[in-house]
């Protein structure tokens, strides 16, 4: 009894693990401010501090370069990116449909320095919102 | 030992800052152009303007034609074969969202001109009110006027969804007109 007990904790516990890891992989890359959500690709390789930092800029409507701390290596040999795409959608900007701003910016950040480059390649409007 | 640590220090602080004078982002950029001045070697990079860099997640892809770079990429899609003067692609994105989902993008020296294809059928068409429709073979264009004065146009063919945008109705209908595929 005691035993059948404990593999039946067992696996609540497993079943209950499972559903929360799953419920974060689901939301871990979409944040949103305010009217502005941001997407990373589910496959992003960025840590989650990183991604938060470059979704707060990206929903302030921070484009173009951020001021990076010096490093000697990058004003020696240049910065080395690493180039991804993240895309925003800002609700209800227009009265009619289509309402929402969908915009798609590539994102360049410094391994070494931490210097951002973000420029909007592409974007729409979308019937997001009713 | 410490003259040639001095040296190097030296050198290399003597090239940074005729670099940073001479407008460069970096000394290792200003040694190479002045190098290849000096040997006219090549440095088998392609010359700005040439081809079309693509950005797919984290990789960098450099094709000669947004034509190479449909065959390799996205075989199905269809592109304007005509543009309006002054309206040259510089560069392409591929937002991959999870395995099957994906956004391609077109990116353009003009940043009133916007062309964006994804693979899936977001756009909800029937909430539109009064779109002007237009058939340009077998796709159907539905163009609607925006907030800012600018005009959007949204096609739905073959699993892909185009959304494009020009702050030109003319222009706009123009290259709707000439929106190609069969590359594949």
């Amino acid at each position: 009894m005691k035993k059948l007990l404990i593999v039946c904790l067992s696996l609540l516990l497993v079943g209950m693990f499972s559903v929360s890891a799953f419920a974060a992989d689901e939301e871990i890359y979409v944040y949103d401010f305010g009217s502005v959500t941001v997407i990373f690709d589910e496959n992003d390789t960025w840590d989650a501090e990183t991604r938060e930092i470059i979704a707060q800029r990206l929903a302030e409507g921070e484009t173009g370069e951020s001021a990076a701390p010096y490093n000697l290596l990058c004003t020696l040999f240049g910065h080395k990116y690493e180039t991804k795409s993240v895309t925003t959608v800002t609700h209800c900007v227009q009265a009619e449909q289509p309402r929402c701003l969908e915009e798609i910016f590539d994102m360049s950040l410094c391994s070494r320095c931490g210097d951002q480059q973000v420029t909007r390649v592409a974007y729409a409007y979308i019937t997001c919102c009713p | 030992m410490i003259a040639l640590a001095a040296a190097l220090v030296l050198l290399f602080g003597t090239l940074t800052v005729v670099a940073k004078v001479q407008g460069y982002s970096h000394a290792l950029n200003f040694v190479t152009e002045k190098f290849i001045e000096i040997f006219r070697r090549n440095t088998g990079e392609p010359l700005e303007g040439e081809g079309i860099t693509l950005t797919l997640n984290t990789e960098r892809i450099t094709y000669s034609s947004v034509q190479e770079l449909l065959e390799n990429e996205a075989p199905e899609v269809l592109y304007p074969t005509a543009l309006p003067e002054g309206l040259k692609v510089v560069s392409a994105s591929k937002h991959c969202y999870d395995d099957t989902r994906f956004v391609l993008t077109f990116n353009y020296e003009v940043p009133t001109f916007s062309f964006m294809v994804k693979n899936t059928y977001a756009f909800d068409l029937s909430v539109i009110k009064d779109p002007e429709i237009y058939d340009f073979g077998p796709c159907r264009f539905f163009v609607m006027g925006l907030h800012d004065g600018t005009y959007q146009a949204v096609c739905q063919y073959d699993g892909y969804e185009y959304l494009i945008i020009h702050n030109n109705h003319d222009e706009l209908i123009q290259i709707l007109e000439s929106m190609k595929g069969g590359v594949s």
